[in-house]
């Protein structure tokens, strides 16, 4: 009974996944992104149209016959070919089409299918390979400090009363770029997206609160908020990695465009801090911004 | 009045505050993008919330923070109490410098006359 249940939850997955992510209307965007996430899942599985389990025997025939292998994580469908994702330049809506041109390109001649998915597959290898380069670069230290500013920090900070006595402060939320953290349950949306559907490969804004672990129940509003939302600045804002890019793919993404980066600004404050503005493009073209403070790497920023 | 020299680096869309005072020095840390005095009214009517002991913002917090992303410090200001300059980045938990409300809205008037002045 509990693996029918389970393989039942992982064909509503798919179902949700590979049917109506892929052709979303204005509307099943909207509740994707809306404050309240289980609600938009449950109205997801409610809505998704039901797939025959034959058509879902088929593709996943296809897809063995084809050499691919299928995961799928927080509604993002990958499908990788000898470990390379080859939808990295693919609209979601034209996966259908792609694996139908894949089908009937295997069926014609393998060689020809072999070629096609090396060259689908040539963006995600360099995005590893710079991936790798990048992780040398720095300390362990230092990156789990970044992927974890990425994610969202909350801190305290210790204030000072009128007597001289020390006390905690409130609690400050930083970072938090990586949107992939609204399906763990660790941050969450206050209101729309802007823009309001996020295309494939396009940062976004969003108001959003960080879930609390010392604090159950819980959420803290990001303190450095910084952004324009809806032509204002807004408190509590902060830019996202693009919505189909999963966490593993982010980091590629990053490093990537770390490795054609360039300097952009460099300002020595008053207080002797040397602050250093790099950007870079990924894959996709997405322009990301690179944040030193005396030469050491703090923030990672999808700007559009 | 602290005293406050003010550079906009139209390239980059970054303010930046220079401190002549050493006491003050630390303020310098909040400058870079995201300034405009349209924000700025927003935060000076906060403040002047907080002085009157009255503010409380819409999830039931009585503290805030002033600054922006890609600045090495922000400011957090309490309800009743006095303003922090924080480093934005960095481990240390202990203010770089306490203001007092008064004086943190002196820095908030110049920096938005400021902007107001430039049009931005």
């Amino acid at each position: 009974m509990v693996n029918k249940v389970a393989k039942k939850i992982k064909i509503d997955d798919v179902i949700d996944a590979a049917t109506e992510f892929f052709s979303q209307d204005e509307k099943a965007f909207r509740k994707m992104f809306s404050t309240e996430f289980k609600k938009s899942v449950n109205w997801l599985k409610k809505n998704a149209r039901r797939v025959d389990k034959d058509e879902l025997q088929d593709l996943r025939k296809l897809l063995t016959r084809l050499g691919l292998k299928w995961t799928i994580k927080n509604n993002i469908f990958e499908l990788t070919y000898q470990g390379a994702d080859i939808l990295a330049t693919i609209e979601r809506k034209k996966v259908r089409d792609l694996l139908k041109e894949l089908d009937e390109l295997g069926r014609r001649s393998p060689a020809e299918l072999k070629k096609r998915l090396k060259e689908l597959a040539r963006p995600s290898k360099a995005r590893k390979a710079a991936y790798n380069d990048f992780v040398k670069l720095f300390s362990k230290a230092e990156l789990d400090k970044l992927w974890k500013h990425l994610d969202g920090e909350i801190e305290y900070e210790i204030v000072i009363d009128h007597l001289g006595k020390k006390k905690i402060g409130s609690k400050k939320g930083k970072g938090c770029h990586n949107y992939q953290q609204v399906f763990e349950g660790k941050i969450r949306i206050k209101g729309e997206t802007e823009p309001l559907i996020p295309l494939d490969d396009q940062p976004f804004i969003a108001r959003i609160q960080m879930y609390d672990s010392t604090n159950p129940q819980s959420f803290v509003n990001k303190a450095n908020s910084t952004l324009v939302y809806k032509g204002k600045q807004t408190r509590d804002a902060s830019s996202f990695f693009p919505i189909n890019w999963s966490v593993r793919r982010q980091k590629e993404e990053i490093a990537l465009a770390f490795k054609n980066k360039a300097l952009i600004s460099t300002k020595v404050k008053d207080f002797g801090v040397i602050v250093d503005t790099f950007e870079g493009h990924s894959n996709t073209g997405v322009l990301i911004q690179f944040v030193y403070n005396n030469k050491k790497i703090k923030s990672v920023i999808p700007v559009k | 009045m602290i005293k406050i020299d003010f550079e906009y680096d139209e390239k980059h869309a970054e303010l930046d505050l220079h401190i002549p005072e050493d006491k003050y020095k630390a303020i310098s840390l909040i400058g870079g993008k995201g300034w405009y005095s349209e924000g700025l009214e927003e935060d000076i009517t906060n403040v002047l919330r907080c002085k009157a002991g009255t503010y409380i913002d819409e999830d039931g917090d009585d503290s805030f923070y002033i600054g922006y992303e890609y600045s090495p410090g922000i400011i957090g200001v309490c309800n009743g109490d006095r303003a922090y300059v924080f480093g934005m980045y960095e481990d240390r938990k202990e203010p770089y410098l306490i203001l007092e409300l008064g004086e943190l809205l002196d820095i908030l008037y110049q920096m938005r006359d400021f902007l107001k002045s430039i049009g931005k």
